[in-house]
């Protein structure tokens, strides 16, 4: 319970410098960002594709329990995709500050241009949040059924979150999960695609030598499923006193965690030794500034040390039986793969298109050097805090983590 | 307007614009404004385009003076306000410096048709124009205290009172008959004629002005060589061209030189660039030859052995234009390549192979400015230099260095009622190739130790930033501190400014009056006219026009000034009242200025009135005749008038206004029988009378109290020529007659350039040399202020070797301290091989503690490094003369 | 200072008016299937040889499109060549190439930039960029600035400041487009008239190309025959910059 109060404290803290932040946007723009015309993407973007790549790990860790029927993942199924849900939202709250004219979002749907990895990107994560929000409506219908008739605000919220639903009948859950079951199916290439598709976003630049690979699409799967299941683990760990409660699930997670780390390690490092072969000048730059660049520690100390080293050593070791590890283990993926956000989008950028570009002209905006400014990480820190808010929120008024009724015929088939 | 106000507002709208982008999702409406014209994106109403495009308000023509250069602008003036500066394209400066270059592209309609071009100070010159630093009210020093690091303490004050304080502080000086004890400072080519006859007037022969920080060593050393102060190299007919330390094209100052030097590389020119530091002009070159500095006058020696060793030379120009050649020939015969490399560190080779390619490639230049012209022994270095081109005859000869043709606007100094006896302060006299814009070193090193003839007590400082652009900032402050009245007129609260007891707000150039010669070949006129100026003006007795702050013009303030003193001329008339042209009193200030400008364009080469010239296409004049080459050969046509009874005239006998000049006596002119006093003052020469000094023909009779110039030359019975306007009427060599006259420290001048070194060499201590330059983004210690151009170029970073770096243990961007026995300045360090590793140098300009909120803290100042000093023959201000040693801070 | 039509232009953008998305689309699919023809293909070659470095034009582009601080529609490098003794810069201004196949036009997601049909200038419609930068990262030359909305501090204020870009005549307001708009050199394409043309002679000609002190930059239609920047490729080696990526720059250089 201390657990769950500190994130309370943290989430709510959170909101301050969200406030101030979103305030300092609306009346200064972008004036107060450091990021400029040669780096022209920072902190928000590398927030915006790590909260969409939990969103798409931990659905497509849902996916196991609702198309695969992985049982033994059963109990965080719903936290998975209400995880998914809320780092989508944060994700595009993330990309909405950070867009030059916030009034102007819009467009993208009514002017979409297909061509753009960009535009495929929002269309397909509108559809995944549609899908994402009647799949999680479906999985709680009938607990919220039962809750709405819970005295107080929890009662009234659950009627209305739950459309004034009352069939609690065994028929209707089947129903609804055989819907479920469907969408996750369908969510399962959708997640896929789009989380790809973000990570085409960055390969098909041909500009950005250390972005154009083949490989990121599916470097960016892989690392969105390491860290989604490890969000998960912490989530599960957190919200549903999941090392008391869930002990062997926690280990399980542990191992697919693990494994994904390391086949996305192997991906990495090998998407860097091809580069490094290929020596382009400018993959092997930014190589070189993600590894003894000014803000060398971003990879050594966070992606390396906190967010592989670590959480591989507990996890390939004994400590992997015990679950407190894991959680921590997990923590540290998921505070790695902040660097691993950042060390995608900064350094790929921070490599001139032409030499001596940044030279030719004295000014802030022209230069190779970011480091995120205050007002940046206000609202970073402010959306990180969102996420906190919103999953006690969860917590509170929706059965993220009561059981379904062990009904053999719910799931269906494959097992 | 508070900003939490304006925040508030803000927040507001864009948070409502945001609510209506979710509604109009929600509705799935539109604006209008997004939806996309065919070829898009939609211009704005046709209204707007009237309002604010390029055929809105008016485009003025006039001329730069972000620097000296004086270029040919438009102006784009919209509802009050300069929008823009564009290059004029009427305007020769702006294209090329000889005119068959010029006309060949030229359309009356439209003028060069490639279009002419200005430079990014030119661009940015609104930057400055609008500056929120300008100084814009006359200002009152309030701290008595005065120094270097002295707060002035401003108090703003009236221009009533700014004008009449400062006229009672410099009338008891007159009244007291000691009207030399004020000192003055200008500009060099903006309204330097009414300071000049202020200063005339007033009573004062302390008169000088920016050239004396600039090029007189350069125009000493041409003087001395072939009897012409400023020639000007035609780039672009040129085969071969040969720099020694100039940096055309990017200390850009007469646009057209970055043009005529790329075209004359385009048509096959060959250039090498002799400095110690790969300069940006050097970029462009074939070649770079790394020199340690102040040494290119051993060089050009050398360069003279192999071109006459090798019997290279012109032989035809050499014999019929030249003098003293076979003293030079044995001064250069032991002036091996091997001899110069020990001076210069070019190795011998290069030396040879220049010197052949030089005097091969036909027609060939060699040019030198700053570099070499700004130490000590620049004079003589520099006439060695000049003298190439006399070995391979180019001299005005196409591809050649040309004799400026200086006819322009004609202007004659104000006579005052009594003539000014007093000497000068900086004893000008003792510089035997001093120059009229005097000696400022030596001038501030009097002022300090009261070691001159008497102590000044006022000052007046003109558009000019002593303390950082002279040598030796200290030395300079405390010089100028000891005067008891110093007037600053400036645009901003310069570094000189913060010395004044009154700082007169000056103008920009878009808000004033001028005409400018231009420096091409051919004569060339242009107007500067104010663009801009204040439909309101602070109250003030004066009538003026006024700039953008109501403030007075200089030239109008010096008239005022004038006014307040009552000055007057030999004719005892108030010249600062009077018309130029009418003769009628003038009160308005800018009226007045407006007849003197039109008397100058009328009486000279134009021969058009102000008015006339601002009609004329981008209000300039040229000649259209053009560039005249080998000046030098053309006969001289008599002027004066003989009549068969032998009474010699100056104008026909049909002229009203003609004067009997002289009588003729036994082919010779007399002023007058020589019972009665007469004098011979000419002779008659191949049927034509001439005023003449022996060989040399004048322009006016040689009599007690007169000096008139030099117009041509005859030997013996010879016809008449224009010849080179030295005592010989031909390029010197040699110059037996030098050595009777005695250099400031009393040594004899060397009749030939030899080589010696420059008085302050490296040593132990202070092992580096340090030089600086000029480049395209800033003009001199002005600019920095303006953050267009500080954009381009935000300070300046010391170059260093990568050699003398390690040596130094100095790394890329480093913060270094730079010390001489003078003072210490901290710099940042870049390693570059384009720097030769004797030397260290950077850029001069930064590095102010006033001027403004942008430039102040910029950069590092070099003239904090160096001391007062002076070259002994020309008295000019030795900028790059320093040593230094450098560590890590 | 508020612009009448400016003004109005503005408020009528924030206003939700009545046209349904589908007349849009409507819309788009008129205005594609008007699609102007081919009439021009302005494009720029740069002698290197003539470059000087003094970056006049750098400062003429700013005066003329009146951009903020951190935006410069060109810039000019001075690198060394590779393997040049003694750091010898080679100068180079730089401006946007107009590629044939601009990489930054097919990553918009709104369609915001694009190449203009009748003459192939690579433009933003400042009221329909959402500013997401995307185009900036794709670019492979560098030539897109973004409008954060600073402004020069010690010039004159803001709102003084009118921009005739797109003939568009912007006031420049601390929130309204262009910032918070990506923006990029336009060949001054405002001082085109009516009918598309420039007129040298008439001072209707891109700033930098107008200003520059060695006329190293030189600017005309690439498809007309007879024009100074065909003859030149006719008979000079010109190279584009990054070739391989098979962008098509409208921009040669002469080295
Ligand atoms: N942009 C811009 N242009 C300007 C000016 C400006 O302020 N800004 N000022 C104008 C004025 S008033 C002038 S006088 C001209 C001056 O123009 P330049 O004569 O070109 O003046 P600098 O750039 O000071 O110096 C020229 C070169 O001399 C080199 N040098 C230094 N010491 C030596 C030496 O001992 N020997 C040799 N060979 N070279 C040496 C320097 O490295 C530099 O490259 O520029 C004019 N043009
Ligand atoms: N170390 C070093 N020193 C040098 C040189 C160098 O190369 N190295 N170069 C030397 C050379 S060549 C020269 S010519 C001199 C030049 O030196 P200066 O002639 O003193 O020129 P600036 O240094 O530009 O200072 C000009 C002053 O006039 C003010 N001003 C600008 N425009 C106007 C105006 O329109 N009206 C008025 N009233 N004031 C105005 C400026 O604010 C500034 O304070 O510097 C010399 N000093
Ligand atoms: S060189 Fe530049 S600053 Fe100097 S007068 Fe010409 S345009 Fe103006
Ligand atoms: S204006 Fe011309 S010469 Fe100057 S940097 Fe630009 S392209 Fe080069
Ligand atoms: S240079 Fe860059 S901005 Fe210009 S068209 Fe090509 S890709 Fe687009
Ligand atoms: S910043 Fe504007 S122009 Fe660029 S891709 Fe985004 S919406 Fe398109
Ligand atoms: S063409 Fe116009 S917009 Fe483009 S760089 Fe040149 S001046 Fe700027
Ligand atoms: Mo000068």
């Amino acid at each position: 319970m201390t657990l769950k109060r500190a994130f309370w404290t943290v989430g709510l803290l959170g909101l301050v410098p969200l406030g101030i932040g979103f305030y300092l946007r609306l009346t200064t723009g972008h004036e107060l960002a450091n990021y400029g015309s040669i780096i022209p993407w920072g902190l928000g973007v590398a927030q915006y594709i790590y909260f969409v790549g939990l969103s798409a790990g931990a659905f497509l860790l849902s996916s196991l329990v609702y198309v695969f029927g992985v049982k033994r993942f059963e109990p965080i199924g719903r936290l998975a995709v209400f995880t998914a849900i809320v780092s989508l939202l944060l994700a595009l709250l993330a990309i909405w500050v950070d867009i030059g004219h916030m009034e102007r979002f819009w467009y993208v749907f009514v002017y979409a241009n297909f061509t753009s990895p960009m535009a495929w990107m929002i269309w397909l994560y509108t559809a995944y949040f549609v899908l994402l929000v009647v799949e999680f409506w479906l999985l709680m219908r009938r607990d919220l059924a039962v809750a709405r008739t819970l005295p107080g605000w929890r009662g009234r919220v659950a009627s209305v979150v739950g459309l004034w639903s009352r069939d609690t009948s065994d028929a209707g859950l089947v129903r609804d999960m055989r819907w479920v079951k469907v969408l996750a199916a369908i969510g399962v290439p959708l997640a896929i695609m789009f989380h790809g598709g973000v990570g085409a976003l960055f390969g098909v630049l041909a500009s950005r030598p250390y972005w154009h690979s083949g490989l990121y699409p599916i470097i960016f799967l892989v690392s969105a499923l390491a860290s989604g299941g490890a969000l998960l683990a912490v989530a599960s760990a957190v919200f549903q006193e999941g090392w008391r409660a869930h002990r062997q699930m926690l280990i399980d997670l542990g191992r697919v965690v693990l494994g994904l780390l390391l086949l996305d390690a192997l991906l990495q490092f090998s998407e860097i030794l091809v580069g490094l072969y290929g020596g382009d000048k400018g993959f092997v730059e930014s190589l070189q500034l993600v590894l003894s660049g000014p803000y060398w520690w971003v990879f050594w100390i966070d992606q390396m040390l906190l967010g592989l080293a670590f959480p591989v050593i507990v996890l390939a070791s004994r400590l992997h039986l015990d679950p407190r590890w894991v959680t921590a283990a997990c923590a540290g993926v998921v505070l790695g793969f902040i660097g691993v956000r950042l060390n995608i989008v900064v350094p790929g950028l921070s490599v001139e298109e032409i030499q001596g570009l940044t030279e030719a002209i004295a000014d802030p905006r022209v230069s190779l050097a970011y480091f995120p400014s205050a007002f940046e990480w206000m609202i970073a820190i402010g959306i990180a805090g969102l996420g906190f808010v919103l999953f006690g929120l969860g917590e509170i008024f929706l059965p993220l983590s009561r059981h379904l009724q062990p009904d053999a015929n719910v799931h269906g088939g494959a097992r | 307007m508070s900003t939490t106000n304006v925040s508030r507002r803000r927040f507001l709208k864009t948070a409502t614009a945001i609510g209506g982008g979710l509604a109009g999702t929600a509705i799935g409406s539109a604006t209008a404004g997004i939806v996309r014209a065919a070829d898009g994106p939609s211009p704005g109403p046709a209204e707007l385009d009237r309002r604010f495009g390029r055929d809105a308000g008016e485009w003025i023509a006039s001329c730069c003076n972000a620097c000296g250069g004086q270029c040919g602008i438009f102006a784009h003036v919209v509802e009050g306000k300069v929008v823009k500066i564009e290059p004029n394209s009427w305007n020769p400066n702006n294209y090329s410096n000889i005119s068959s270059d010029f006309f060949a592209d030229y359309d009356p309609a439209v003028g060069v048709r490639q279009g002419a071009t200005i430079c990014p100070k030119g661009n940015a010159a609104t930057g400055l124009l609008y500056d929120p630093d300008r100084v814009q009210q006359p200002r009152k020093r309030t701290n008595p205290k005065k120094g270097r690091d002295e707060d002035p303490v401003w108090q703003d004050i009236s221009w009533e009172q700014a004008i009449s304080e400062i006229a009672d502080r410099l009338r008891p000086l007159r009244e007291s008959g000691h009207p030399e004890e004020l000192l003055w400072w200008s500009e060099d080519h903006s309204f330097t004629h009414p300071q000049q006859d202020f200063c005339a007037l007033f009573g004062t022969p302390n008169y000088s002005n920016h050239s004396n920080l600039c090029d007189v060593e350069r125009k000493a050393s041409f003087k001395m060589a072939m009897g012409d102060e400023r020639p000007l190299a035609d780039f672009v007919e040129s085969k071969y061209i040969l720099l020694f330390g100039w940096n055309p094209t990017s200390a850009l100052k007469w646009i057209h030189l970055a043009r005529i030097i790329t075209a004359g590389i385009e048509r096959g020119a060959r250039m090498v660039v002799v400095d110690p530091y790969l300069s940006d002009t050097a970029a462009k070159a074939h070649e770079w030859v790394s020199i340690r500095p102040a040494t290119d006058g051993a060089l050009a020696l050398a360069m003279a052995h192999v071109i006459i060793r090798d019997d290279l030379y012109d032989k035809d120009f050499v014999r019929d234009w030249t003098s003293g050649f076979d003293e030079y020939a044995s001064l250069v015969a032991d002036k091996t390549p091997e001899w110069a490399e020990g001076i210069t560190t070019v190795p011998a080779r290069t030396i040879e192979r220049i010197a052949r390619e030089f005097a091969t490639t036909q027609p060939a230049l060699a040019d030198v400015w700053s570099g070499p012209g700004q130490h000590t022994n620049g004079v003589q270095g520099g006439r060695a230099i000049a003298l190439l081109n006399a070995l391979v005859g180019t001299f005005d000869r196409p591809g050649g260095m040309m004799i400026p043709d200086r006819r322009g606007a004609k202007w004659s100094q104000a006579e005052p009622e009594t003539p000014i006896t007093a000497a000068r302060f900086d004893g000008l006299g003792d510089f035997p190739f001093g120059h009229g814009s005097g000696v400022y070193g030596r001038g501030f090193q009097r002022l300090i130790d009261g070691s001159g003839p008497y102590q000044p007590k006022a000052g007046m400082c003109v558009f000019q930033n002593l303390v950082m652009s002279g040598p030796g900032s200290s030395k300079i402050a405390e010089g100028l501190s000891k005067l008891e009245t110093f007037v600053v007129v400036d645009t901003h609260e310069s570094e000189t400014a913060r010395l004044a007891d009154y700082l007169i707000p000056g103008t920009h150039f878009l808000e004033r009056y001028d005409v400018n010669a231009h420096w091409v070949t051919w004569p060339a006129v242009g107007l500067r006219q104010p663009v801009v100026g204040a439909a309101e003006r602070q109250t003030s007795p004066w009538p003026y026009r006024g700039g953008i702050f109501g403030q007075m013009a200089e030239y109008e303030f010096v008239a005022a000034l004038g006014r307040k003193l009552g000055l007057k001329n030999k004719a005892g008339a108030d010249f600062f009242s009077v018309g130029a042209l009418s003769g009628e009193p003038i009160e308005d200030l800018t009226a007045w200025y407006e007849e003197q400008l039109s008397n100058e364009l009328k009486k000279g080469a134009p021969g058009v009135t102000l008015d006339e010239m601002k009609a004329l296409p981008g209000a300039v004049w040229v000649d259209e005749k053009g560039t005249r080459y080998e000046k030098y050969a053309a006969p001289l046509k008599p002027t004066l008038v003989v009549d068969p009874d032998g009474t010699v005239w100056d104008k026909p006998a049909d002229d009203p206004k003609r004067k009997q000049q002289a009588i003729v006596v036994a082919g010779d002119l007399w002023t007058g029988p020589e019972a009665e006093g007469g004098v011979k003052v000419g002779r008659i020469i191949a049927g034509g009378a001439f005023f003449t000094d022996g060989d040399r023909i004048l322009n006016g009779p040689k009599l007690e109290g007169k000096k008139p110039g030099q117009i041509g030359y005859a030997i013996g019975g010879s016809d008449p020529r224009r010849g080179f306007f030295t005592s010989s009427g031909k390029v010197e060599f040699f110059n037996a007659k030098l050595p009777e006259k005695k250099d400031v420290n009393g040594q004899p001048v060397d009749a030939a350039p030899e080589y010696r070194p420059r008085e302050w060499m490296p040593n132990a201590e202070f092992p580096l040399y340090l030089i600086n330059w000029k480049e395209a983004s800033h003009t001199h210690t002005r600019s920095q202020n303006n953050q267009l151009l500080v954009a381009l170029k935000p300070d300046n970073p010391l170059i260093i070797s990568a050699e003398t770096a390690t040596k130094f243990g100095i790394a890329d961007g480093d913060e270094v301290i730079v010390e001489s026995p003078n003072g210490s300045v901290r710099a940042k360090a870049s390693l570059s091989s384009r720097m030769h590793p004797e030397v260290v140098g950077l850029m001069h300009g930064f590095g102010h503690w006033a001027l403004g909120r942008v430039a102040k803290g910029r950069g590092t100042a070099v003239s904090d490094l160096n001391t007062i000093r002076y070259d002994p023959l020309a008295g000019q201000a030795c900028h790059k003369e320093i040593c230094v040693r450098i560590r890590r801070a | 200072m508020a612009v009448a039509g400016i003004s109005r232009r503005q408020a009528l953008k924030s206003v939700a008016a009545g046209a349904a998305t589908t007349a849009i689309l409507a819309h788009e699919a008129v205005a594609a299937a008007t699609t102007p023809p081919r009439k021009h293909h302005w494009g720029m070659v740069i002698d290197t040889q003539r470059c000087v470095g003094c970056e006049a034009c750098v400062i003429a582009c700013k005066i003329e499109n009146m951009t903020p601080p951190g935006v410069f529609y060109t810039v000019v490098t001075r690198e060394p060549l590779p393997g040049s003794r003694n750091d010898r810069p080679v100068f180079m201004t730089k401006p946007c190439f107009h590629c044939e196949e601009p990489p930054c036009v097919p990553v918009c997601p709104v369609n915001a930039t694009y190449k203009r049909p009748s003459d192939g200038i690579v433009v933003v419609d400042y009221d329909r960029c959402i500013g997401c930068r995307y185009c900036i990262a794709a670019c492979p030359y560098g030539a897109r600035w973004f409008d954060f909305g600073d402004d020069f501090q010690f010039l004159p204020a803001a709102g003084d400041q009118v921009s005739p870009e797109y003939k568009q005549y912007r006031v420049r307001t601390p929130d309204g487009s262009p910032v918070g708009n990506v923006r990029k050199c336009t060949f001054c394409l405002h001082l085109q008239d009516e009918s598309g043309e420039y007129d040298r002679s008439a001072g209707r000609w891109p700033a930098c190309a107008k200003t520059c002190p060695g006329h190293a930059i030189i600017f005309g239609d690439l498809d007309d025959p007879e024009s100074e920047v065909s003859k030149i490729l006719r008979e000079r080696n010109a190279v584009r910059l990054k070739e391989e990526l098979g962008t098509e720059p409208s921009v040669y250089y002469l080295l």
